[in-house]
């Protein structure tokens, strides 16, 4: 395989350039990322759209950290959506003097029951528990989950561990 | 002293990532690897969880588009679920989903359903990615191997589906742009070789992931093609996917211009000294264990005996990056690098010398036009 020479790194690192190559390169994990916590893949493309916006505006594509930054801000992003949702409807039953919420009737259409149950079960697990198992069942090593949620390699597992544990409770025994 | 439920977990998923020790007495220990089971169906069962809504690839090409959009125009993001503005029947307007769109991503979730339920049946210890590490060096070895050699190992190609053959492009930059590029630390050495200028150049190779599947189907066609039988392709095997990760490697040039080197249009007298580091490469499979394809590979007609005796007589294959050293080319010995053994290659002519070692996880190599003694004495420094 011969090797050839390219362009100077100058021309690679031009920003939009260099943008696009990370958008590429990380998309398909952060959306990923977003799915394992929304269950639809509408949602969690748009989700990715934020962050990907998110990130060209607050920071360099050459930094770093922004692989890592992008799959927490997935994580995070993603789980405010589930909440934001949840507190919409308790906002709405306290309105409604105790009746049920309205549901959106494409949301009703779209999520599966399925869906919803994960949903569910990650809204009501802690922040750190969630992003973890999403993270890691995204297809994230112990080193990028670590690096997205600043904790070292070596306590990956245990917050693993943790997180599935309080998943298992969540979800039974009858998980699918 | 049993080992901590974190430990194990991790075990599960990435096991050379323990220390030797720690290895060891999970090999050994009844009651830990009682616990491995437990752990290991928890993390099967938060997989399958919160896999049920996946679905096929991500379109990433069309997304950059819509994203593109967003960044010319200023406007809101477009969405890909097709969100509409309708007034709900309580009166109030929320954003709908346009349902052709719906329509389309019930389908495509669908398909990704059924696939992954197919899929989910043949993930053993790799829990979240599918893919676990099968080989990931922390020392080399040295392998004799003749022209030959090569040439018959080619045709393993026609095993499967290779993708993602790095173009090895050489990019210069400069040493901040490579250290970036790599995630390596570009070395420094206090003194040079007598006769190597000081005037350095950074580059950086590219890497890439290169996918390999096993396919049973086709090795055996192509055999036909030669007028040889191969038995079938172990259950094992045939289908599955190896991962070979190469992280791009930093290289430090002193004196001559790489790229002109490499090419012989330098008529330089003074020697050239090269330093190169990288992140070590890793290589993960969906299925196949490391000693499943080592044992199936050395079996095959295509790879010569000899070749096969020596790969087999590595004593830890899975942490060992054998180092092909060409027979009657050059000649190896193990050295030391700062306590890290290494591996010292010189060419029979005597014109130039390369020493190789793993340290911290990375692979260093020195090499040029220069002697033993001043490959190691750099290699010492590059430390």
């Amino acid at each position: 395989m011969p090797l050839t020479t390219a362009a100077p790194a100058h021309a690679a690192t031009d920003p939009r350039a260099a943008f696009d190559r990370l958008f590429r390169a990380e998309y398909p994990r952060v959306v990923a990322i977003a799915l394992r916590i929304l269950g639809d893949a509408g949602e969690a493309e748009d989700v990715a759209q934020e962050v990907f916006l998110q990130l060209h505006r607050r920071h360099s594509p050459h930094a770093g950290f922004a692989p890592a930054w992008l799959h927490a801000a997935a994580a995070h992003s993603a789980l405010n959506v589930i909440r934001a949702r949840h507190r919409r409807e308790s906002r709405e039953r306290r309105w409604m003097s105790g009746a049920p919420p309205s549901e959106d009737p494409a949301e009703r259409a779209v999520a599966t029951d399925t869906a919803r149950r994960l949903r569910a079960a990650m809204g009501h697990l802690s922040q750190r528990h969630a992003s973890a198992l999403a993270l890691r069942n995204a297809g994230l090593s112990y080193a990028e989950v670590a690096d997205a949620l600043g904790i070292r390699a070596s306590h990956v597992g245990t917050l693993l561990r943790r997180a599935e544990t309080a998943l298992r409770k969540e979800i039974g025994d009858a998980a699918l | 002293m049993h080992l901590a439920d974190g430990t194990i977990r991790r075990a599960v998923d990435e096991p050379f990532a323990l220390d030797p020790a720690r290895r060891r007495h999970l090999e050994a220990c009844p009651r830990c690897r009682g616990r491995a089971m437990e752990l290991r169906e928890d993390a099967e069962l938060a997989q399958r969880f919160l896999a049920i809504a996946a679905h096929g690839p991500a379109d990433s090409e069309a997304a950059l588009r819509r994203l593109d959009e967003r960044l010319s125009t200023g406007g809101g993001v477009p969405r890909t679920g097709g969100f509409r503005w309708l007034r709900a029947g309580d009166g109030r307007h929320r954003p709908v989903r346009d349902p052709r769109r719906r329509a389309r991503w019930v389908r495509r979730s669908a398909a990704a359903l059924g696939g992954l339920a197919a899929c989910a049946g043949l993930l053993g210890a790799g829990v979240a990615s599918g893919f676990i590490t099968i080989f990931q060096p922390s020392q080399v070895a040295p392998v004799a191997v003749t022209t030959s050699d090569l040439s018959s190992l080619q045709e393993l190609a026609s095993y499967g589906d290779v993708s993602g053959i790095p173009s090895l492009t050489l990019i210069p930059a400069t040493r901040e742009q490579a250290e970036t590029l790599t995630g390596v630390k570009a070395p420094e050495p206090a003194s040079l070789p007598q006769g190597v200028t000081a005037t350095v150049s950074y580059w950086v190779m590219k890497g890439g992931t290169v996918t390999f599947t096993f396919d049973g189907a086709k090795a055996a066609a192509v055999a036909r093609q030669l007028g040889a039988t191969l038995p079938p392709m172990p259950a094992g095997i045939d289908g599955s996917t190896l991962r070979v990760t190469v992280p791009s490697v930093l290289i430090e040039s002193f004196g001559a211009n790489l790229a002109d080197l490499l090419q012989g249009r330098t008529s330089a007298t003074a020697p050239a000294l090269v330093i190169a580091v990288t992140r070590a490469p890793e290589v993960s499979s969906d299925r196949a264990s490391a000693s499943q394809i080592e044992d199936y590979l050395l079996a095959q007609p295509e790879v010569p005996a000899g070749l096969a005796s020596e790969i087999r007589a590595i004593a830890d294959p899975s942490r060992t990056l054998p180092v092909p050293i060409p027979v009657g080319l050059a000649t190896a010995q193990a050295v030391a690098i700062d306590g890290a053994p290494g591996l010292l290659i010189g060419d029979q002519t005597g014109l130039g010398s390369l020493v190789l070692w793993e340290r911290d996880g990375t692979i260093r190599a020195v090499l040029g036009t220069l002697s033993s003694d001043q490959v190691l004495a750099v290699a010492d420094q590059a430390g």
